[in-house]
């Protein structure tokens, strides 16, 4: 059945129209814009802070800072090892000089 | 070389991957094909659909201005647009697509709109159609400056 529908007068059709073409023109200004400020951030990058750590790049720098991190957490292993390499010679040498001074003293 | 096994590097290698992910995967040409997707699905249920259930308080504006069978070619003509910006990208003919699209859209909006402010009819139609149209504009943008 169809239902009852209150007749509309040619004013909601103008107004539809008037609806349309103002969505149309803030969509097309919000592109227009958004083109603007795109080619205006390309001329005028900004450059990268050295004193603030931490990610801050777009998504093409963060590859970049991945691949930072990932050096310097390298180098922090890295100087973890050389500190227990210092720690495992001067273990040796504490254990060679208790081998001198004290005789069977690994038996204890 | 060593093998590096910290907690703090896979979390990092996982954060990684997920981002190569998301920032590989083809978000333009998707929200592209979503658009065109509900264009064309619109215009199924506009010829499919008999008018008394198409016409309601909220839908009667935008009838008045056109018949079912010519918003049904409307939104045709929207997604054979919108695929072809899918298919080829470019900057003047993404501009007219989403103006196209925008005026069939904004049309729907402005008729939502009108029935909460006359009839009192529920705000949700005009919020779905608002949002759902702001997707659009952003998929249909970045498709035409030839993004993935």
């Amino acid at each position: 059945m169809a239902a009852e529908v209150p007749a509309s007068g040619g004013n909601d059709a103008l107004l539809t129209v008037i609806g349309a073409v103002v969505v149309a023109a803030i969509g097309g200004a919000v592109t227009l814009l958004s083109i603007v400020l795109t080619n205006r951030s390309k001329t005028a990058a900004s450059p990268p802070s050295a004193a603030s750590p931490g990610f801050q790049g777009g998504d093409l720098a963060f590859r970049d800072y991945v691949v930072g991190e990932l050096a310097v957490n390298k180098r922090r292993l890295d100087d973890h090892d050389e500190t227990i390499d210092l720690q495992d010679r001067r273990l040796d040498l504490i254990e060679r000089h208790k081998d001198h001074e004290q005789m069977g003293w690994r038996d204890t | 070389m060593h093998a590096v096994e910290t907690a703090e590097y896979e979390a990092l290698l996982k954060v990684a991957t997920t981002w190569r992910k998301v920032e590989e995967f083809a978000w333009a040409r998707f929200l592209v094909a979503w658009a065109a997707l509900f264009h064309a699905t619109a215009a199924v249920i506009l010829f499919v659909v008999p008018d008394y259930q198409l016409l309601t308080p909220a839908t009667t504006p935008v009838f008045d201005l056109l018949p079912p069978a010519a918003w049904a070619f409307l939104f045709l003509g929207g997604a054979v647009s919108l695929a072809a910006l899918w298919a080829e990208p470019s900057h003047w003919f993404g501009f007219v697509v989403l103006m196209g699209v925008l005026l069939i859209g904004g049309a729907w909006l402005t008729t939502f709109g009108l029935a909460v402010v006359r009839d009192g009819s529920s705000p949700l139609g005009l919020v779905v159609w608002f949002f759902l149209y702001v997707p659009f504009l952003v998929g249909i943008n970045k498709r035409a400056s030839g993004k993935r």
